[in-house]
């Protein structure tokens, strides 16, 4: 299970990072790298395969960037993917599916989702229906937040 | 004060609710120990020595009696009669149970407070001059500017998972009262020649292990771009500050680490991208923010000097004047500090006895306003100059009315090892043993302005570093000395104090704090000549001679 725009979807997307991981399959997210050597100059890349980056990624690397392109969080506590996740939509103005993965936490969503990510996959000892929760606990925020749309919407202003 | 609208409101409620509900998954084993502590620390939850230690933000240190009078109530009911005041213009709980903390929280939010971001790798509480929008030296307002900072940082959805914490000082007067040159960015409001507001943007400063004085990165930022530039800032700090080693994570040390010029071109780079979008703040933003501070109404008096004060007055309240009230840009007013350093007590400590006396003395004589200052006192920001002896008489009541705002005895102190898991050593019965050594008021006066701070471990909490006199708790083999350092100073020509020598024990710590006061007298030109001005112009020699001995 995985959660897409605040919906729970089938499929378990999963990140390949050994030269033995299994590749085959859908729902799988490549090494940037791999995916760019594959998949680079083809019109469409095949369903439900997407490239993982890391938190320190620099975004002056990103060349070709797929439909689906996933932050992979080794430690909840390292929030780089944050920051790397608004500068992928809002200066490269991606408008694909942008996924937490990895060491994600359900009292994390809603800050993710603010920073751009439309999509998580969460730990598999996480309560993934709890966690849908976790993005109604507010009606109010002071900041713009960062669409999946790709551009900074103004926030609900406290005056208003 | 600033007055919160439902918006401001349903935040607070909404994170209580949240908050109820994390520390329930916790309770319930759904969240371990690990997942749990970012969580409760970004809502001010330490766990201590002897039970949960809750530090509630007081935003610039602004205070309305009836949330003071919440704070005496929460103190009374779910703590043991009393509260903390810190040097970042907080109030700690130390004595409160895990499960009633919901409760706490509760109970602020109906007053409209919380404990957001009050600790954490995250932005924190920020922090301002105790005589914002009443100094006769002021150059701009900060109080709006602090609340747009407050806003812009609360429950930031980029920032909350930084490298370290962050501190952000405001200021806008002549002389720096907020320590911005010590914070990891210190904004300082100015005005250009045609009146435009803008700031003076410092970056890099702090204390702690490696005390760093901030630089100047901006020089005249528009005020319209101020939260984009912030962005632009800790943006590069979230994503360059290191994370391998903790006493290494600051924006100090990457600063220090890039230097100045290739940060703040990192810092430009990504304005670029910033500058003009979302965030940037229109006329309406300031509008909005600033109809929501009261607007207090000044009588229009006549002012009063001091020997009109001091007509058929007693020495006591002659003294307290001259130490404890400070000048108000009204005339007629006076900002009037209270002391919370009584001897025997701990340094920053009220009651809720004294929180309730405090916050009717506002009602009936400041506006209903209390400020908290970074020295640990409170301040009575309104008071006619004809109404000061009734003041003072209600002070002394309540064991408030002790005359020593900038002396020795006014002493600045962390709780320490007899509360703090993180110290080496105490340093409240330090503090206490210093005020019992300067008991006498006379010499005390005489000595003049002397800023005296503790810290008991390298954290810093007491802010040593820039004490006139700073002391720091260290451990020898598990036994508790305490460094000395001399020369450091708050402000625009803020200083890190050098280390005297090798470091003393407990018991001696008094008698080395004599000698360096009987060094200062006898070299002072003057007796306005202060005892940090002594040591910029005599250096470190005779104090070291003084206290160790010719070599």
């Amino acid at each position: 299970m995985h959660i897409k725009n605040r919906e729970l979807l089938e499929g378990e997307w999963r990140v390949v990072q050994e030269e033995n991981d299994l590749r085959e399959g859908e729902f799988v997210l490549l090494p940037l790298a791999e995916w760019v050597s594959n998949f680079e100059g083809s019109v469409v890349s095949p369903n439900n395969v997407g490239a993982w980056i890391s938190v320190d990624f620099d975004v002056s690397d990103l060349k070709t960037v797929p439909d689906v392109l996933a932050i992979y969080f080794k430690e909840f506590t390292d929030g780089r993917g944050y920051s790397l996740a608004r500068l992928i939509r809002d200066r490269l103005n991606f408008k694909g599916d942008l996924i937490a993965i990895g060491d994600i936490l359900r009292d994390q969503l809603w800050d993710l989702e603010r920073c751009g990510f439309n999509a998580f996959v969460m730990r598999s000892d996480q309560d993934v229906n709890e966690a849908l929760n976790a993005f109604n606990e507010f009606d109010v925020t002071y900041q713009p937040v960062t669409s999946s749309l790709g551009s900074i919407n103004d926030s609900v202003k406290s005056g208003a | 004060m600033y007055t919160y609208n439902q918006n401001d409101k349903k935040l607070v409620e909404q994170r209580v609710v949240q908050f109820r509900n994390q520390t329930k998954r916790y309770l319930d084993g759904a969240l371990s120990d690990d997942e749990f502590r970012p969580l409760r620390l970004k809502n001010g939850l330490y766990i201590q020595k002897h039970a949960p230690m809750l530090r509630v933000a007081i935003p610039y240190g602004l205070l309305s009696s009836l949330q003071l009078r919440a704070l005496a109530y929460i103190s009374r009911t779910y703590d043991r009669g009393y509260g903390h005041f810190t040097t970042r213009q907080n109030i700690q709980y130390n004595w409160l149970t895990l499960e009633s903390v919901p409760d706490v929280l509760d109970e602020l939010s109906k007053v409209g407070m919380h404990a957001i971001q009050t600790s954490g790798n995250c932005i924190r509480n920020v922090t301002s001059d105790e005589f914002a929008g009443l100094a006769p030296d002021e150059v701009v307002n900060p109080l709006v500017w602090c609340e747009i900072i407050r806003q812009w940082s609360t429950l930031h959805p980029e920032f909350g998972y930084l490298p370290r914490k962050f501190k952000i000082a405001v200021s806008g007067a002549k002389n720096d009262r907020a320590a911005i040159k010590v914070h990891d960015i210190g904004v300082l409001a100015i005005k250009k020649e045609n009146d435009t507001i803008g700031f003076s943007i410092y970056v890099g400063g702090g204390l702690g292990r490696t005390p760093i004085i901030g630089q100047e990165i901006k020089s005249f930022l528009h005020w319209s771009d101020l939260l984009t530039y912030l962005d632009a800032i800790l943006r590069v700090y979230n994503r360059y500050g290191r994370r391998d080693n903790k006493y290494k994570s600051r924006i100090k040390i990457l600063v220090k680490a890039m230097g100045l010029e290739a940060f703040k071109k990192e810092v430009e780079t990504e304005w670029d991208c910033l500058k003009g979008k979302a965030g940037t703040l229109v006329g309406d933003d300031i509008t909005r923010i600033k109809d929501r501070f009261s607007n207090n109404k000044f009588e229009p008096l006549i002012p009063l000097s001091e020997s009109e004060i001091f007509v058929g007055k007693s020495q006591e309240f002659i003294n307290w004047y001259r130490r404890n009230v400070f000048e108000h840009r009204e005339p007629g007013y006076c900002a009037v500090v209270i002391s919370l350093k009584k001897s025997k007590a701990a340094p920053g400590d009220a009651t809720d006895i004294q929180m309730d006396a405090v916050a009717n003395l506002a009602d009936e004589f400041s506006f209903g306003e209390i400020r908290v200052t970074h020295s640990q006192n409170l301040v009575l920001p309104h008071v006619r100059a004809d109404q000061l002896n009734e003041v003072f008489g209600v002070l002394q009541k309540y064991e408030l009315a002790t005359s020593n705002i900038g002396l020795l005895t006014d002493v600045i102190a962390c709780p320490g090892g007899d509360f703090c898991s993180l110290a080496n050593a105490v340093s409240i019965p330090v503090a206490n043993a210093i005020q019992d050594r300067f008991d006498s008021l006379d010499y005390l006066h005489d000595i003049g302005e002397l800023v005296l701070n503790i810290s008991g471990c390298m954290n810093s909490c007491g802010h040593h570093h820039v004490g006139n006199i700073g002391i720091l708790g260290v451990d020898k083999n598990g036994e508790e000395w305490y460094q000395i350092t001399i020369g450091g100073q708050q402000g625009f020509g803020a200083a890190i104090g050098k280390v005297i020598g090798k470091s003393f024990p407990r018991e001696e710590v008094p008698d080395v704090i004599e000698k360096l006061v009987h060094c200062y007298i006898r070299h002072r030109e003057a007796s306005d000549e202060s005892f940090a001005q002594v040591v910029s112009r005599i250096g470190l020699n005779p104090f070291k001679e003084e206290v160790y001995g010719a070599h």
